[in-house]
């Protein structure tokens, strides 16, 4: 007799190794090395398995275990990060809508500008005693601008008086206006600028300056908590007592602090430095007052203490650095003498490990960081470029300290460890013009 | 833009999605990688944070700036000092407790450390409650929390935050109304973890020491491990090695002993229970374990199981008389048994299978590997490559997000499919099939098998090896015959006499594809001798 055995499913009955040989059924395989059923284009055959080729460069030993991870991956080639730094015009007034540099290179390179593009404009306003702009002073610290989840919060431009003060959010693509700043019922006025925003937790804290320009009376501030998502302001404490303006924001020992800048009708007065804890406390408890000058310039919170820099002034012609130790008091740490109205210590950051601040002598303008240890003060950086240094951030293990000023074009230096500086200042492209304090980085993955 | 972790030696790197690997990322202090079989690196993915236990002495996190710290700080060990200050405003009697913290650069508590000791009560008039002689962390830490009770009380509220890790006193007036409403959270110091799992908000792991219970964290606090936060897997003390592995599927934790196999439901610490699935069913390797569509697959001495809602079921031991590999994992013939502790599981989600790595027999390396078709119910291999020696199998987010099943080698690369039919750059992968004994139903009955025709997808070159082995079911191989594989259709010579036949089929050539959809094979009875 006759017959055909006619075999086309080789490839939809596997291995089976437990059967006798006479129990198998057609199509069913004793043994399937390296062969599949390609269920992608070639069901029902029996083909040979994909190969296996390297993914990845060696990563040197053997790989033991690994998990894939659906999060952002913010290190390594292909991160990129921009940093945008807000610029306005040298001339008096600052505040102009001046854009920003961008930089992909940590400003090791020519840095572009946007100008009236995206992210808008940034605000900023430079400080005055009512005639005389101070030289760099302008916006607050750590500045106006934060970035939280990649995304850069920072003050946008409006015309003082008029608008209200809008936070703006810049994604790396998209630019819009997430809120403005509430008009002042007390002062019946709109806030004439953020001077400052801190980010703790998913919270942004924002300080204003309120009230009228120039040197009169009725100048004031406010601190608000903003939820980043909703674009919600909800004011802290009262608003702070006139001639006020909280221009510095730090977070110690679980509490929101603000360092204030004092004038008024003409008048000079020590800087004050208060705390609240947000959600708990009504108002804010006065912590200090400084011993010299008329503003407390920054606080920055750096192993368990607080320090908080002066502008000086009128009232004190000394520059200091004040801590406060972990059981409340108040000494100076640093003190420079001799600086003349209108000098500062300007900014403040932390940097492997030691504590670093800019100090700008307006009498002899030289402008220099110094470094703390936690011991001692020593100075890391000397310009001698007399431009003063109004920002500080910290990117990619490398510190950057500039800005310039009134008068003064834009300076940049940078440092990966703090002791070697290297001048950055060419690679600010444009001219006549300074850096604010309104920095963020955003990492791009491609 | 996802990444992979993986271990690599004693280091933790990463791989973008370019497959370039970072830097080896720093450990915190006092903290190392084995690299020893039992210590093989288990992973779970917490909020943004990635969790790594058994392989490091400490259970560590890694985020995606590749910062690595421990899952939870030493608790302090030192007794707070309290004493009265003068100035200030607060009155009544305290104690204190300090903790420490990881935050992040944006003030975000990542983690925090148990509980230290408490101190004596210290008694307060119109002043300052001060407590010194705080201890600091050995870890890296960004702060201090210090925690008291309202005046005689014996709950704690959270009091002032010490920034840094260098200061050792603090001071405060605040009153109690101004304490927090909200009492101190419970806090706990994570075990020394083997395994881990992210289940219901929380993770689970069982204890390196206490090997009989299933620990785990608060909601949504990675760090927090209170000692109450337990559930015994019985039978205590019953073997070596407690709790072998984990399986999270939607509704249920699955914990897998040695012999047996316990489901933890519930919500919440108030009914969390742990309930025995089945005896004489356990889990060999947790590396063995995946979970996929609310399904665990896993290893056990006797085959592969699936676990789902309906219950489990053993999946080599086929499927109404169908894929039927229990041989496999039931006797020394096809893989070394002594190693199923080190098998791993991979599911293939673009091919949908399960894959599993296994060592052959006599050997103590994962140098074969099985894949189940979870479409189709059936077994394919055990597969091999002369390239490379697999060690892990990790499923890794390419660029676009695409999920591609990769191995990891004992050479220090990640191996991802390609349509070329080639391992590495040149390494022909030995294409080896044995089709069943035909016989045309009629066994006894000699037969002459005429010309087969065998029908392939037509490659540009290529030439398959078929080799039939002729007459009875033990008879020998018979002279190998050539298939073109650049034709779709190709008659073979007549094959002769034989009451049955099979094929080999083999192709090893690199580079070269096979696609063989089926063959026919003409006969004539001959008779019945």
């Amino acid at each position: 007799m006759a017959g055909k055995l006619n075999l086309f499913n080789l490839g939809s009955l596997g291995v089976n190794v437990d059967k006798s040989a006479l129990h198998l059924e057609d199509g069913e395989l004793s043994k399937a090395q390296n062969a599949i059923r390609d269920g992608i284009g070639q069901d029902g055959a029996l083909r040979k398995r994909p190969g296996l080729v390297k993914y990845s460069s060696d990563v040197t030993g053997s790989i033991l275990g690994g998990i894939g991870v659906p999060l952002a991956l913010l290190t390594g080639g292909t991160v990129t990060r921009t940093t945008y730094w807000a610029r306005q015009a040298k001339a008096i007034g600052l505040g102009d809508t001046q854009g920003w540099w961008s930089s992909t290179t940590g400003f090791t390179t020519s840095a572009t500008q946007i100008l009236s593009g995206t992210p808008g404009n940034p605000r900023t306003e430079e400080l005055s005693d009512g005639s005389t702009p101070f030289s760099g002073l302008s916006t607050g610290m750590p500045g106006a601008a934060v970035v939280f989840q990649n995304r850069l919060y920072y003050a946008g431009t409006h015309t003082q008086g008029t608008d209200r003060p809008p936070i703006r959010i810049f994604d790396g693509t998209v630019d819009w206006e997430l809120t403005r700043v509430p008009h002042n019922g007390v002062l019946t006025t709109n806030s004439t600028v953020i001077f400052s925003m801190l980010l703790v937790g998913s919270t942004i804290y924002v300080s204003t300056k309120d009230g009228t320009s120039g040197d009169g009376a009725s100048r004031t501030g406010r601190v608000f908590a903003l939820d980043p998502s909703s674009g919600a302001l909800t004011q802290l404490g009262q608003d702070f007592p006139d001639g006020y303006q909280p221009y510095a924001l730090a977070w110690h020992m679980g509490r929101l602090w603000a360092g204030t800048m004092y004038r008024s009708g003409g008048a000079d007065a020590a800087g004050t430095i208060s705390w609240i804890r947000p959600n708990i406390d009504t108002d804010w408890t006065l912590d200090r007052t400084m011993s010299q000058g008329r503003g407390c310039t920054f606080l920055i919170s750096f192993e368990g203490q607080l320090y908080a820099g002066n502008w000086t002034g009128t009232s004190g012609t000394t520059g200091v650095v004040e801590q406060r130790d972990s059981v409340g008091a108040w000494t100076v740490s640093l003190s420079v003498g001799s600086l003349g109205n209108n000098s500062a210590f300007m900014h403040a950051v932390e940097f492997l490990g030691d504590l670093y601040c800019s100090l700008y002598n307006q009498t002899a303008s030289v402008s220099t960081v110094r470094k703390f240890d936690g011991s001692t003060w020593t100075t890391a950086l000397t310009t001698g470029d007399s431009k003063p240094l109004t920002t500080m951030w910290v990117n990619a293990a490398v510190i950057y300290a500039g800005g310039g000023g009134d008068n003064v074009t834009a300076n940049l230096w940078t440092s990966t460890d703090g002791t070697s500086w290297t001048d950055r200042s060419a690679n600010l492209t444009g001219t006549n013009m300074c850096g604010a304090s309104l920095v963020g980085v955003l990492a791009t993955v491609t | 833009m996802a990444f992979t972790l993986v271990q690599a030696g004693a280091t933790l790197k990463l791989v973008d999605t370019a497959g370039t690997p970072s830097a080896a990322l720093t450990l915190p202090t006092n903290i190392g990688l084995s690299t020893a079989s039992s210590r093989t690196p288990r992973f779970a993915i917490f909020g943004k944070y990635v969790v790594i236990v058994n392989s490091p002495n400490r259970p560590l996190t890694v985020d995606g700036n590749g910062d690595v710290r421990v899952l939870s700080p030493r608790p302090p060990g030192s007794v707070p000092v309290v004493s009265a200050q003068s100035g200030g405003a607060l009155s009544g009697s305290y104690k204190v407790k300090q903790t420490f913290r990881i935050k992040d650069t944006a003030g975000n508590i990542i983690a925090e450390s148990d509980f230290g000791p408490e101190s004596a009560a210290q008694a307060v008039t119109a002043q300052y409650l001060r407590a010194a002689s705080l201890d600091l962390s050995p870890d890296s830490v960004s702060s201090s929390m210090l925690y008291r009770t309202t005046t005689g009380g014996v709950v704690y509220f959270p009091w002032v935050e010490l920034n840094g890790n260098t200061q050792t006193s603090i001071q405060d007036d605040l009153s109690d109304a101004g304490l927090s409403l909200v009492a101190a959270a419970p806090l706990g110091s994570a075990p020394d973890l083997v395994t881990i799992a992210s289940w219901r908000g929380r993770l689970w792991g069982g204890d390196r020491v206490d090997i009989d219970h299933l620990r785990y964290c608060e909601v949504e606090r990675m760090s927090a491990w209170p000692r109450s936060n337990d559930i015994l897997i019985p039978p205590q003390g019953a073997d070596t090695t407690g709790i072998r592995a984990l399986a999270p599927r939607r509704e249920a934790l699955g914990i897998g002993r040695r012999n047996h196999l316990f489901q933890v439901t519930g919500t919440s610490s108030s009914d969390f229970r742990s309930i025995k699935v089945t005896e004489n069913v356990g889990i060999e390797s947790q590396e063995s374990v995946v979970v996929y569509r609310d399904t665990a697959y896993f290893l056990w001495k006797d085959g592969v199981y699936g676990w789902d809602s309906g219950g489990i079921k053993c999946l080599s031991d086929g499927d109404a008389g169908r894929g039927n590999v229990r041989s496999w994992f039931t006797t020394d013939s096809y893989f070394n048994r002594d190693e199923f502790d080190i098998a791993v599981g991979q599911i293939d989600p673009v091919r949908n299978k399960y894959r599993l790595l296994l060592a052959a027999a006599g050997q103590a390396t994962l140098n074969r590997w099985v894949e189940f078709d979870l479409n189709t119910r059936t077994w394919w291999g055990p597969h091999q490559t002369a390239a490379f020696t697999p060690v892990s199998a990790i499923v890794v987010p390419t660029a676009n997000d695409v999920l591609e099943p990769m191995l990891g080698s004992s050479t220090g690369f990640l191996w991802e499919e390609q349509a070329t039919r080639t391992d590495d750059t040149a390494t022909a992968i030995d294409f080896d099939v044995d089709t069943k004994y035909h016989s045309a139903d009629t066994p006894d009955i000699q037969k002459y098998w005429d010309n087969p025709s065998v029908f392939t997808i037509a490659q540009s070159a290529g030439t398959l090896t078929m080799t039939p082995s002729l007459g009875e079911i033990d008879d020998r191989a018979d002279t190998p015959m050539s298939v073109d594989l650049t034709k779709t259709r190709q008659q073979l010579r007549r094959l002769g006499l034989g009451k049955h036949v099979r094929f080999n089929l083999r192709e090893n050539t690199a580079g070269q594809d096979v696609v063989i959809t089926g063959y026919e094979l003409p006969y004539f009875e001959i008779g019945r001798r």
